[in-house]
């Protein structure tokens, strides 16, 4: 009786709140107050995905999502912004039906990592996916490794996980688990045999700190690692990127199953990959899953196409305090060979707390710039002077760099100043306040 | 004059960007017509501390600071040689904890420091992370910066900074860090010789006058560095109330 009560509640809080736009947390926040347990007495589908991780949950999911629904699955699935336990559970409880059965083929649920534990107490799923494990809001979520002992909290064993092989430290939880499938990325021609960045995460085995020896870098720590004490290494992945082809702009998967790319990225290759190995999992077929990821969109949030005073424009969303985000935006602008303008624009690190915390911008290889291509650089936002003091030490010709806080005087530099392609990083926090002064067109 | 920087343990305690305390001091001091050599050491280097007029420790995760502590603990000798000789040292972060008698895990369990200065610190359950204001008595601006921990330190004698905002060095603290002769250790993160142009300008004058007390500093100012300090105090003051 209480059970149908809260997902009475629920159904109807959630309508209201949908009403009048507000979030979607509000509604589970108030079921799992009144009914704690309440995740525990659903009845839910067999296919249950988690995705969790640092970087590309989001996309991750949303591909995952979007290759069931094109191949006939029902699927429920959190959108951005509701993947803690009081997002999950209001979504749980609006698809299920007043006995508490939710009748979909699949469960689609991006957890924030902060969070999986809390969530994996009532649901168990069949699939539990790590995207990778960064430097990620330090300030709030702590180091990579606390993240690390958090999401292996309340890993079971029937849970299969779903792991980047590449990433030394969330590849980890594979080791002496017999349920594992792993994903990859193999050496090809963009592989670097040292570590360029300015950090370097995978120069000690997370598991006994021996030195790594590593046989390429991707990028950052993400490569080939072998630890010579403990034997934690890079296993063979069953689902690996065997070519990438960056100039025709596509990829293969296990030597025969090619993807084409809208957005020529790295980052965008280890999602897709990551969607094609779950999907492969939930039993899709390898052509049909192809089908629905070529030419993949990336969510208008994430790739902005803008023109301003008759330039062409694109901001490139990247994350504040997430050093590898930056790095990833920063390699597909080194990669392009017209000549560009590159804005950097930080002015509130982050949209949900207060910090004056700057440190990550000497985490971010902004090195990456200093290439010919790059004709000037705008600095601009409240942080512009620390960006200005980092750039300082990059060895990039200070004639090519403008500083300013002031965000009119940033567009005033754009367009008296900006020549070839202008690309802008920034994050969710400052978007806005950049949109709101060009056009926009997608 | 030529001056050697160590970066102890750089790839092993740079969890915030700390590299920057040695990019922008090495540059700092080059302004001044020095001769500046950098030599970043790790886990199983030898190193002769004595060879050099500073060394740089940054954070790392717990495991981390426990590994860097393992190694450094045969070379307790040559580190208080050095330090007793004024040689300028900087740890930031958990590191400075190192220094200290000993590190106390939330389970009991405790692994000695290199017991160089009386204090000890305490691991938490959970962690601390604010934005800070400090003021030192050497300094005539306040700092300003960022502590984001995992562990308490108690018993300083001769504490570095007095808090204005944020947090201290434990949970009954005002005052935060530690200053022994020429040795600064804080729990402040990341580059605050960056964000603080006026320590940044201590610190280079102290190295300087260990190696040659005549030395003649000339005042240099990074315009961009000077703003960067004052937006920040600037907000945190407003913060502060």
């Amino acid at each position: 009786m209480k059970k149908i009560f809260v997902i009475l509640i629920t159904k109807i809080l959630y309508f209201v709140g949908f009403l009048i736009g507000r979030g979607s947390s509000l509604p589970g926040q108030i079921a799992l107050k009144i009914y704690p347990d309440i995740l525990s007495k659903l009845v839910l589908p067999e296919n249950i995905v988690f995705i969790t991780g640092s970087n590309g949950k989001t996309t991750t999911a949303g591909m995952i999502n979007d290759v069931l629904i094109n191949n006939g699955f029902t699927v429920g699935y959190n959108f951005e912004g509701s993947n803690q336990i009081e997002g999950i559970t209001t979504l749980l409880l609006r698809i299920s039906d007043f006995s508490g059965r939710i009748n979909k083929d699949a469960l689609v649920l991006e957890v924030d990592e902060r969070y999986t534990r809390h969530v994996l107490k009532y649901i168990t799923p069949k699939y539990y996916v790590v995207t990778n494990l960064y430097r990620d809001q330090l300030t709030r979520n702590g180091h990579p490794e606390e993240v690390y002992a958090i999401i292996e909290q309340g890993v079971k064993e029937e849970m299969h996980l779903v792991l980047n092989t590449d990433d030394p430290l969330s590849s980890m939880m594979g080791i002496d688990k017999k349920n594992v499938t792993y994903f990859g990325v193999d050496k090809n021609s963009l592989s670097k045999e040292n570590n360029t960045s300015i950090y370097n995460d995978g120069a000690y085995c997370p598991h006994c700190k021996e030195k790594l020896e590593y046989e390429y870098y991707h990028y950052n720590h993400i490569g080939s690692y072998k630890c010579e004490k403990c034997g934690h290494k890079r296993h063979d992945p069953e689902f690996r990127v065997t070519a990438i082809d960056f100039d025709e702009g596509n990829f293969i998967i296990n030597h025969e199953h090619r993807i084409e790319l809208n957005f020529k990225s790295f980052y965008n290759i280890y999602n897709l990959l990551t969607a094609f190995t779950v999907a492969s999992l939930l039993g899709v077929k390898s052509e049909d899953i192809c089908l629905s990821l070529n030419n993949y969109i990336l969510k208008k949030e994430r790739i902005i196409e803008f023109q301003v005073a008759q330039k062409k424009g694109m901001m490139i969303v990247s994350k504040h305090e997430n050093s590898i985000s930056y790095n990833q935006s920063l390699m597909y602008i080194a990669n392009q060979k017209e000549e560009c303008t590159v804005v950097i624009l930080v002015d509130s690190i982050s949209r949900k707390y207060y910090t004056n915390e700057t440190s990550w911008l000497w985490d971010i290889d902004f090195e990456l710039l200093k290439n010919d291509n790059v004709k000037r650089i705008i600095l601009a936002g409240k942080y512009a002077y620390d960006l200005g003091v980092r750039f300082d030490h990059t060895g990039i010709d200070l004639d090519k760099i403008t500083v300013t806080p002031d965000l009119d005087k940033m567009m005033d530099s754009i367009t008296e100043t900006a020549v070839g392609k202008i690309y802008v990083l920034t994050c969710f926090s400052d978007k806005q306040k950049y949109i709101d002064k060009v056009k926009v067109w997608n | 004059m030529e001056l050697r920087i160590l970066h102890l343990y750089h790839d092993l305690l740079n969890l915030y960007g700390e590299v920057g305390n040695v990019k922008i001091l090495a540059k700092n001091l080059m302004k001044q017509n020095i001769q500046v050599t950098v030599k970043s050491s790790s886990v199983g280097d030898e190193i002769e501390f004595s060879d050099y007029d500073f060394i740089y420790l940054g954070s790392g995760t717990e495991k981390n600071q426990l590994v860097a502590l393992n190694d450094l603990s045969p070379f307790t000798n040559e580190l208080r040689d050095a330090i007793d000789q004024g040689v300028v040292v900087l740890a930031t972060g958990n590191s400075f904890e190192i220094f200290g008698q000993y590190i106390r895990e939330t389970d009991g369990k405790i692994y000695d420091g290199l017991n160089l200065f009386n204090f000890h610190a305490e691991r938490s359950k959970v962690r601390t992370s604010a934005d800070i204001i400090y003021s030192a008595d050497f300094l005539e601006k306040n700092i300003v910066g960022f502590v984001n921990k995992k562990s308490m330190a108690y018993d300083i004698d001769n504490y570095l900074f007095k808090v204005k905002f944020g947090v201290g060095a434990n949970e009954n603290s005002n005052v935060e860090g530690i200053r022994e002769n020429n040795f600064f250790g804080t729990y402040i993160i990341g580059p605050i010789l960056v964000r603080n142009p006026h320590f940044l300008d201590y610190i280079s004058r102290l190295i300087c006058h260990a190696k040659d007390p005549n030395f003649e500093f000339k005042e240099i100012k990074n315009e961009n560095q000077v703003k960067a300090f004052e937006t920040a105090l600037f907000e945190l003051s407003k913060r502060m109330g």
